[in-house]
């Protein structure tokens, strides 16, 4: 079997449910704009809250939800069916959250001030948390300290429950690279937030 | 039982372990290697702890509706409504087209008459109206962009803020470079509206942009 094209329903993103997608897809191949509504208000969130932990960008993650759903809007009739519906949308939008945030950066690094690689050295990353709002907080300064790529697999795996044969779906790459990205990113997260090891009451 | 695995390989399966994805074999394999490994044991609980912690970040909560329109509105290239329109107005789209042909007719008549009026110069949209001056320009800046990020932008292009922002954000720019002609303002125009901090940009139209 292909490792990168899971076709087992144990992968699946938790969001949605792959049958109603096939027959929303289905019309909006026969161009029913009732039907792109109805798969755009059930992604929008989902979709919302990952291109934003990519991006970091909540505007770029408003734009990145059009263009995902543009995609699926032109290719709907083509979807081969060689994964889930939400996989196929998520690997839209993966792919177009980088180009976003590339795009984002080519602009933002003219007027660079900061060296962030110097200010995370010197910055309270790793601070005490007094409490699981604090380590919250401090979780999402971490992940702003990962690549996007990491940040990508660390989000779909902990927040959308995705498995790695998924993630390397929607990332498009080996489920190995999937696996050795996780294991660096849990690295710099451990690195920044020491404390996570520590005995906190459970959340 | 199942076979026991190497450390490395169950230790970097725990995040999978963590989200209830593993399949059945792998998942009783890592689980029995976590039973015997400290070092597993206690990477377990932390990656346990970081995907509660991020499940509890807060989510972005905005209506769907606005950006549907948004996005009904490229696939028209015209406002819509973002769903198709109702039956109920099919009668009135008829009278609609009707009348815009009723009008192109007239129009025709009168451009033929030998004694039509010559309106021209008198009428513009404000998609297609005149320049106000022919090195005005109308910018509207993104909405992350700071006030120093558009000073450095009107600096590179030698632009002067002259009136605004619209209620819409509208800013008028003089371009104050001396002789600029109509191709070295089209070519900046077509800069500007690749120059991500700019969300449109435009030759200034008559219409005074008040604020």
């Amino acid at each position: 079997m292909d490792e990168s094209q899971p076709t087992t329903p144990r992968g699946r993103a938790k969001f949605s449910d792959d049958e109603s997608d096939l027959a929303l897809l289905a019309r909006i191949a026969r161009g029913d704009r009732d039907a792109l509504h109805e798969i755009y208000t059930t992604y929008y969130h989902p979709l919302l809250r990952f291109i934003y932990r990519v991006t970091g960008q909540l505007e770029l993650a408003q734009e990145g939800v059009n263009d995902v759903m543009m995609v699926v809007w032109n290719n709907a009739e083509e979807f081969a069916r060689r994964s889930s519906v939400s996989t196929w949308i998520m690997g839209i939008a993966y792919r177009k959250a980088l180009k976003l945030l590339e795009r984002s950066r080519r602009w933002s690094d003219r007027f660079a001030s900061v060296d962030f690689d110097e200010w995370i050295e010197r910055s309270d990353v790793a601070a005490e948390p007094s409490d699981d709002g604090d380590l919250r907080d401090l979780l999402d300064q971490a992940m702003t300290h990962l690549s996007a790529d990491h940040r990508a697999v660390v989000e779909l795996t902990y927040f959308y429950g995705c498995s790695y044969e998924e993630i390397a779906v929607i990332a498009g790459c080996p489920v190995n690279t999937v696996k050795t990205r996780m294991f660096h990113a849990r690295a710099k997260l451990r690195k920044l937030l020491p404390t996570l090891g520590k005995d906190f009451p459970p959340t | 039982m199942s076979q026991p695995i190497p450390h490395s390989r169950a230790f970097e399966l725990l995040p999978w372990l963590v989200n209830g994805s593993l399949g059945a074999e792998e998942r009783d394999t890592v689980e029995q290697h976590v039973r015997s490994c400290l070092a597993c044991h206690r990477e377990l609980k932390e990656q346990q702890r970081l995907r509660a912690a991020l499940r509890a970040q807060p989510v972005v909560h905005l209506s769907p509706q606005t950006n549907f329109e948004k996005l009904a509105r490229t696939l028209d290239g015209r406002p819509a409504l973002g769903t198709q329109p109702p039956r109920r107005f099919e009668p009135l789209v008829r009278f609609a087209a009707a009348a815009v042909v009723a009008a192109i007719a007239v129009g025709a008549v009168l451009w033929l008459s030998p004694t039509r009026l010559d309106t021209r110069g008198d009428y513009h949209t404000l998609a297609s109206g005149p320049a106000a001056q022919a090195d005005e320009l109308d910018i509207v800046f993104g909405q992350s962009v700071t006030q120093a990020q558009m000073q450095n932008l009107l600096e590179e292009i030698g632009g002067k803020i002259e009136a605004g922002p619209s209620g819409v954000g509208r800013y008028r720019v003089r371009i104050e470079s001396p002789g600029a002609n109509g191709a070295q303002l089209d070519a900046l125009l077509g800069k500007l509206n690749k120059d991500p901090r700019v969300r449109f940009a435009a030759r200034a139209l008559t219409e005074e942009t008040g604020p």
